[in-house]
């Protein structure tokens, strides 16, 4: 007798019954879904730097479900280097979240697949006013509101108050010039230390950029304009700092190192935003003081930065994802996230929890660099044109290749 | 004495309608099937797939327009692809032989050893093992203004260069990192090579009075050729795909001066969200790759010697 062997008959039979199995498993829509009960789950992706990070974000998630009990977030977290790659690649596989995580920065790219809140806003009749104007405007785009904002801020310089006692240097005030500035950081330097770091970078370096002659990079209408006179001037004097003076470390490599060389006390001042000050206030073995940044022949100016909370456009429950939104925008949250150091908060009302945890002074010099803000612009590949920044400047930075030459290099190649 | 009873033997052909004789072709189709339909759907599917994605502009989100060949043409006609090329091809020509030549050196060194070749075989390959992102930390503190270098040049007087920022020291130095990170693997495959060489053919060779030098070139590396055939290969195909040392060390800076043709293919998909353009350099790696290794597989009748 032959051998027991499959037929075809059982083959197709077999084949057959894995496919329905298969086909028949729930094909949830991404971005959530509401249940036979009523119950809405929202997805929701944000960066996270760690535990900590990840627990003040659940945290504000459940604050959602709190104020709204047929919602249920459901977080996805990731690291800030990819968190932009992640969506991307999400949105391109039709996997996108409800809910967006977005900075100011990045909207360009992304606001295609993003839903103007506007109709939303008036609909609900959500109140602006209690928002931050630099914030509101930060995450808005050809008039459009694309995203509310949880956290907004402007460039500030952040300097190393000890190092400064220990050199008798006095402190800087609010309405320092560029010269003086200059005097400092030389003053600064000395065995072995720098009074400055600097790096190439879309945001710190291009609000230091405005700060000495009003050079703006990107125009009002998301243009890139790198190599205008006046950017060449600026860089020019920046990079100059670093080869030419010598009172800011060498760069090396693509990886922004300035807020740890501040830290780790081999230089005394250095540029960033109020989402980092609370953290560097924490870690630094030093105290930490705060100044708006030195004054041009501009005027005073800086930039300002801000994340916010968007909806993707193609979230199959848009109305609970908007309700979602707004708590996480909400006064609950924003003080929550300003009194753990999470966020400078862009409601003006939570402001103050958050100046009870900061440095002496940062009220004052956050007051002041707030009134000469203005809102970051950027092109919509801004992550190219942030990422050829960090690539290419270094040669200037380092006296390879001149100014001029490395800005007509990066407005060809991103400027298109 | 019984004859058995003759064995019923199924009708012949011409008796009628029948089955034909069952085979395990059946049972094997559904035994290889999972193996097939992994190697379809995750390997053919997505080949056929980047031809298809190379021939589009295929933006992320977006519109989708079929370009023909214009993403390949685009490339060609770049002159920052042609630099991406040119710094693949250097940094191949350069950790080849570095690498073939520090891992085949040791090898041969330790198989003069006893007992400490067990343990520096282990030693050496701990690099291989170890994760890349924990090695170019450390790689970076070393190469970094006023690291581990700089420190150790300065007091002999020597102001070390940037060596990660200077635009001629970059490309070197992230040579010299994947070299210390990949030769412990090819010192591996060497070093059981050079065991396997009977001890019987080295007498012969010392009794006909064959100086040491000439026996490595006459005798060890012929036996040891198809090894180094295949290390080679293979090192040339990974050296191609670079990717971790430009992306973590220098980011393809400064400049352009370390960016390769994976970190390129890697921005170009994902940074600037061209999955088209991102396909074409792909096929254009693979055509590299593929030209580099039929031109390898054409030149071993001339040096590799394997055992008749």
């Amino acid at each position: 007798m032959p051998a027991p062997t499959l037929s075809r008959r059982s083959l197709a039979a077999a084949t057959a019954a894995v496919t329905g199995l298969a086909a028949c498993s729930p094909q949830s829509p991404p971005g959530g879904r509401t249940d036979s009960a009523g119950r809405t789950t929202v997805s929701w992706t944000m960066w996270s730097g760690g535990t900590e990070e990840r627990t003040s974000w659940e945290r504000a998630a459940a604050t959602v479900t709190e104020e709204h009990p047929e919602i249920g977030v459901e977080l996805q977290t990731t690291a800030f280097q990819d968190y932009f790659t992640n969506i991307g690649t999400r949105i391109a596989g039709d996997a996108a979240p409800c809910v967006l995580s977005m900075q100011s920065l990045r909207l360009g790219t992304f606001e295609e697949a993003m839903l103007p809140l506007d109709d939303l806003i008036a609909e609900h009749g959500l109140d602006l006013s209690a928002f931050d104007t630099t914030g509101l405007e930060a995450l808005q785009s050809q008039g459009r509101q694309m995203a509310l904002p949880y956290d907004n801020g402007p460039i500030l310089m952040l300097y190393n108050r000890d190092a400064l006692a220990a050199a008798e240097v006095p402190e800087p005030q609010a309405g320092w010039t560029i010269d003086e500035f200059e005097e400092t950081i030389r003053a600064l330097t000395s065995g072995g230390r720098f009074g400055y770091s600097a790096f190439p970078t879309g945001d710190t370096m291009l609000a230091m950029l405005l700060s000495f002659n009003g050079a703006t990079a990107v125009t009002e209408d998301r243009r890139l304009t790198l190599d205008t006179p006046e950017m060449i001037e600026a860089f020019s004097w920046y990079t100059s700092l670093v080869h030419e003076l010598g009172v800011a470390p060498e760069i090396s490599g693509n990886t922004d190192v300035a807020l740890d060389q501040f830290l780790a006390g081999n230089a005394a001042m250095t540029p960033t935003g109020p989402w980092a000050i609370l953290n560097v206030n924490a870690q630094a073995a030093f105290e930490v003081g705060l100044v708006p940044l030195p004054v041009g022949t501009h005027g005073p100016a800086t930039l300002s930065a801000g994340s916010g909370f968007g909806i993707a456009a193609s979230c199959p429950v848009i109305e609970e994802a908007f309700l979602a939104v707004t708590s996480l925008t909400g006064p609950a949250v924003l003080e929550a996230l300003a009194a753990e150091g999470r966020a400078f908060p862009s409601r003006t009302a939570p402001q103050s929890a958050w100046y009870a945890n900061a440095p002496e002074g940062s009220e004052a010099a956050l007051s002041a660099a707030l009134e000469t803000a203005t809102p970051l612009v950027t092109t919509d590949n801004w992550s190219q044109v942030a990422d050829g920044i960090a690539q290419y400047c270094g040669q200037a930075f380092n006296g390879e290749k001149s100014p001029g030459d490395v800005l007509a290099l990066l407005q060809d190649e991103f400027g298109g | 004495m019984l004859s058995p009873a003759p064995r019923r033997r199924p009708p012949g052909p011409g008796a009628g309608a029948r089955p034909r004789r069952r085979t395990d072709s059946v049972a094997a189709a559904a035994f290889t099937s999972p193996a097939v339909l992994g190697l379809t759907a995750f390997t053919l599917f997505p080949l056929v797939m980047s031809v298809v994605v190379s021939l589009w502009h295929w933006p992320a989100f977006g519109e989708r327009e079929f370009a023909g060949l214009a993403n390949y043409t685009d490339l060609l006609t770049s002159r920052h692809f042609g630099r991406v090329l040119l710094n693949t091809i250097v940094y191949t020509v350069l950790y080849i032989p570095l690498n073939i030549g520090v891992s085949l050196g040791l090898a041969l060194w330790i198989s003069t050893m006893g007992r400490g070749k067990q343990t520096l075989r282990v030693l050496f390959f701990l690099p291989v093992v170890t994760p890349i992102v924990a090695q170019v930390l450390v790689w970076r503190l070393i190469y970094q203004p006023n690291g581990v270098i700089a420190g150790l040049l300065a007091p002999l007087g020597i102001d070390a260069p940037n060596f990660l920022g200077d635009s001629s020291w970059a490309m070197a130095s992230m040579v010299v990192m994947s070299v210390w990170q990949g030769f412990g693997y090819n010192m591996l495959i060497f070093s059981a090579a050079l065991d396997q060489i009977p001890s019987s053919v080295h007498d012969a060779a010392s009794v006909d009075g064959v100086s040491p030098f000439q026996r490595l070139r006459a005798v060890t590396l012929p036996m040891i050729s198809p090894m180094m055939f295949f290390a080679t290969t293979m090192t040339l195909i990974t050296s191609f795909q670079v990717f971790a040392q430009p992306y973590l060390l220098t980011g393809g800076g400064p400049g352009n001066a370390t960016e390769t043709l994976v970190l390129f293919l890697y921005r170009e998909g994902f940074s600037a969200f061209s999955l088209g353009s991102a396909a074409a350099v792909g096929w254009f790696l693979f055509a590299l790759i593929l030209l580099v290794t039929i031109v390898q597989f054409l030149g071993q009748k001339r040096w590799v010697h394997y055992d008749s």
